[in-house]
């Protein structure tokens, strides 16, 4: 009990000087401001890239019907043509759909290839832009 | 809770927060302000997470003690390093030295122990409200309060 009265009378008397409460509040302030301008960013970039997402998806969809329709009405003559082969493997009865699916795969591929690296060179640009800005 | 009203309800708390960090830093001033700024950004990310059902005082405490014991453990992975160069030491204003015996007596207590006695002491919580504030369990914080008070005591009293 001795200890206890002791103790609470050392800290009823800490009254430190902690400045400024404005300048405190101010700094604070500024710093929400700055955590603000960093979530607004990310949430235009995860929006952007959702955007992206759906665009590259869309365009592989349309590159596959494209394709589909380009085998479909594609003349005669099988694209892999199996009697030449001379073999009866299974693979090869089904090679028109192996070589739609490979097609379609790399069409994709090729998309995705080509959204990143237009959505790279368009946030490198805006980099740029934002470092001659600061400058 | 609105960014608004969060700012209102801070700007009530903040003097109690940085008092109780100035204390938990053993006064330095320069690291208790940078820990609570660093708390109320962290509160402010969470506040989704904050139930009206807590006390908002609370909440903060528990966010700057999380945010002071990390800061504990940054530092002693930087110790080796600062030991190599010159070890920071706080600005000694009026107002430190003031303090400096209760700083010096704070400083020798573990975290933990210097937490508890803050809380019970300075800012007058209850045991439970200290259990839920640095989640331990309601015997290990008598215990953290026990010890504390004990060394207390005694480096003030030789202090004096």
């Amino acid at each position: 009990m001795e200890d206890d009265k002791l103790i609470r009378c050392i800290f009823e008397d800490y009254k430190p000087d902690l400045g400024n409460d404005n300048d405190f509040m101010l700094t604070f302030e500024k710093k929400l401001e700055m955590v603000e301008l960093v979530k607004r960013h990310r949430k235009t970039n995860l929006r952007h890239m959702k955007m992206l997402l759906a665009i590259t998806f869309l365009l592989g969809v349309l590159s596959a019907v494209f394709v589909v329709l380009l085998i479909s009405y594609s003349p005669s003559s099988p694209i892999v043509d199996i009697d030449s082969l001379g073999t009866g493997i299974l693979m090869f009865v089904n090679g028109r759909i192996i070589v739609l699916g490979t097609l379609s795969m790399l069409m994709s591929l090729g998309v995705i290839g080509f959204v990143s690296l237009l959505y790279n060179w368009l946030n490198s640009a805006k980099e740029n832009e934002t470092i001659v800005y600061r400058r | 809770m609105k960014r608004e009203k969060f700012v209102i309800e801070l700007s009530k708390e903040q003097r109690t927060l940085r008092r109780f960090l100035l204390a938990l830093c053993c006064g330095d001033q320069s690291q208790a302000d940078d820990l609570a700024q660093e708390t109320l950004i962290k509160a402010y990310l969470s506040i989704d997470r904050y139930s009206e059902i807590e006390k908002f005082s609370s909440w903060l405490k528990k966010i700057a003690y999380n945010t002071f014991l990390d800061n504990v453990k940054s530092q002693r992975r930087l110790s080796s390093l600062e030991a190599a160069t010159n070890e920071k030491s706080p600005v000694e204003t009026d107002d430190f030295l003031k303090y400096q015996d209760l700083y010096m007596a704070l400083d020798k207590l573990s975290p933990k122990e210097r937490t508890a006695i803050l809380l019970y002491y300075m800012d007058g919580y209850a045991i439970k409200e200290i259990c839920e504030i640095v989640d331990c369990t309601e015997s290990a914080v008598k215990q953290q309060l026990s010890r504390g008070r004990k060394q207390l005591k005694t480096m003030l009293e030789d202090g004096r």
